[in-house]
């Protein structure tokens, strides 16, 4: 109890530094800017990784863009640190779909994928997925999910972000959210029965 | 179920922990860098624009305001005045130019110019003042005539062309230079030279007409006083005094118009026509008339 406790004050405390470094940042303070990309792009990367997982597209490049923007109209936001993040994070998925619509007009057009093939850049986060077989498991598990679920299990989970947070990047309702969390859990659940089961035999 | 059990789900464990994993390079790269660079720049220039347009407007909205309200310093009215007059007359040429609707609401506002020009139309009332003052010259010189034989004519013509002389302003009384000739009772009470008196002289002075002396005469003294008289109707005007009685002197009078004016200018005619005219009609008159008829 007590450890919680400390725990949600030094959580509340990093918040409010953060709401510090948002403000300086946005009057130009370069180096808060900066606390706040280290603090916000590991996690950020991450999703990214898992989310495009298995895709071709490149998750380093779509979270630099995303930076970039953000860096570009960082003076325009208006909010508190809660809603950058879910800013920031909903141009990432911004962007992942944009790639996924770019990817696919070039499969069907004929373009050369292998191109947009960059496996010899080794990314270190694939490389943790590929090495972790639990981790690899399981983000293959929630990509075989329906879409809505897969993106709102990776929102929560990776992301680590509210039900309201991960409800205003998704454009849906807390509700929905929770609904579709719940449907993505029982279906993985589900699943990892049955390949545990089979694998158990 | 709550939110809370399904992060710390058991499901999870291993994508929790790999979600939480920190990155060894905490450089923020050069193009985020350089990108927030240029976020910075853009918004400063925004934000100076948007003050600058602001501020501009106001200038725009306030310095017109302040230069009507004649509340600005001499040289920054001056200058505003002047920026008004090059902004506005190119537009204002050209829909003139291009608006008939313009051009007939232009002509309407010159007419009402002449319109002003018009009030100095009064001063052409008041040379009809001048006109009674003649008509009194004249008709002193039927009074000269009545009574006359010819050398008190030549005198009440002499005397009648002094007051052609100093005419306009000084022959302007018909009645009162007549009267002593035909009937002394009414010079008393005739003096205003009122255009009543006229007729009634008229009148009283048939017989004096019939004398064939007196219309050469009359024709002599009528004759160059009528144009200078019509023409320097302003002569009459311009000897106005305080004096105003003479209603009926004013040929033409315009009831509206320089009313004061035409009394003005007829009181003189009416004060030294009638005493120059009495005077020389009376004096002429009976000498040369008692004269004559001693003869």
């Amino acid at each position: 109890m007590g450890y919680q406790s400390s725990n949600d004050i030094s959580f509340s405390s990093a918040d409010n530094e953060l709401e510090v470094f948002l403000i300086a940042a946005q009057k130009g303070d370069e180096q808060a800017f900066e606390m706040i990309w280290k603090n916000l792009n590991s996690r950020l990367l991450r999703y990214a990784a898992a989310q495009c997982y298995g895709s071709t597209m490149d998750y380093e490049e779509i979270v630099s863009e995303s930076w970039i923007s953000a860096a570009k109209d960082i003076s325009k936001f208006k909010g508190d640190f809660k809603q950058f993040r879910s800013w920031i994070y909903t141009v990432t998925r911004n962007r992942m779909i944009d790639g996924t619509r770019k990817r696919d007009r070039q499969v069907k057009y004929g373009g050369d994928v292998t191109e947009l093939n960059l496996e010899d850049r080794a990314p270190r986060i694939e490389e943790i997925i590929e090495s972790n077989e639990a981790i690899k498991t399981i983000v293959e598990k929630i990509k075989c999910l329906p879409d809505a679920q897969s993106e709102v299990v990776m929102l929560r989970v990776v992301a680590d972000l509210s039900v309201e947070e991960t409800a205003r990047i998704v454009g849906k309702t807390d509700n929905s959210v929770r609904v579709l969390c719940h449907r993505g859990l029982s279906t993985l659940r589900e699943e990892l029965t049955v390949n545990g089961g089979d694998n158990n035999e | 179920m709550n939110d809370d059990d399904f992060i710390n789900d058991p499901l999870f464990n291993s994508l929790r922990k790999f979600s939480s994993l920190s990155e060894d390079s905490q450089i923020m790269p050069i193009n985020i860098r350089n990108a927030f660079r240029d976020g910075v720049k853009s918004s400063k220039k925004r934000r100076f624009a948007w003050r600058g347009a602001i501020g501009a407007g106001l200038m725009v909205i306030a310095f017109p305001t302040f230069a009507a309200a004649k509340i600005l310093p001499a040289p920054f009215q001056h200058i505003v005045e002047n920026i008004n007059r090059v902004i506005t007359s190119p537009v204002t040429k050209l829909i003139e130019s291009v608006s008939p609707r313009k051009k007939v609401e232009t002509s309407v506002l010159k007419a009402g110019n002449t319109g002003k020009a018009g009030n100095t139309g009064n001063a052409g009332n008041t040379g009809n003042a001048g006109n009674a003052g003649n008509a009194g010259n004249g008709t002193g010189n039927l009074g000269n005539s009545d009574s006359n034989s010819e050398p008190g004519n030549t005198q009440g013509n002499e005397n009648n062309q002094e007051n052609q002389n100093s005419s306009g302003e000084s022959n302007a009384s018909p009645s009162r230079s007549i009267r002593p000739s035909v009937n002394p009772d009414n010079s008393a009470s005739h003096g205003d030279g009122k255009n009543e008196n006229q007729p009634v002289n008229q009148e009283e002075g048939k017989p004096n007409l019939e004398v064939p002396n007196s219309l050469p005469t009359l024709a002599n003294n009528l004759n160059p006083i009528t144009p200078d008289s019509g023409t320097s109707g302003s002569q009459g005007f311009s000897i106005t005094g305080p004096q105003s009685d003479s209603e009926g002197l004013a040929p033409t009078p315009s009831p509206d118009k320089g009313k004061p004016q035409q009394v003005s200018g007829a009181g003189n005619g009416a004060d030294n026509g009638s005493d120059n005219g009495s005077d020389n009609g009376s004096d002429n008159g009976s000498d040369n008339g008692s004269d004559n008829s001693n003869n």
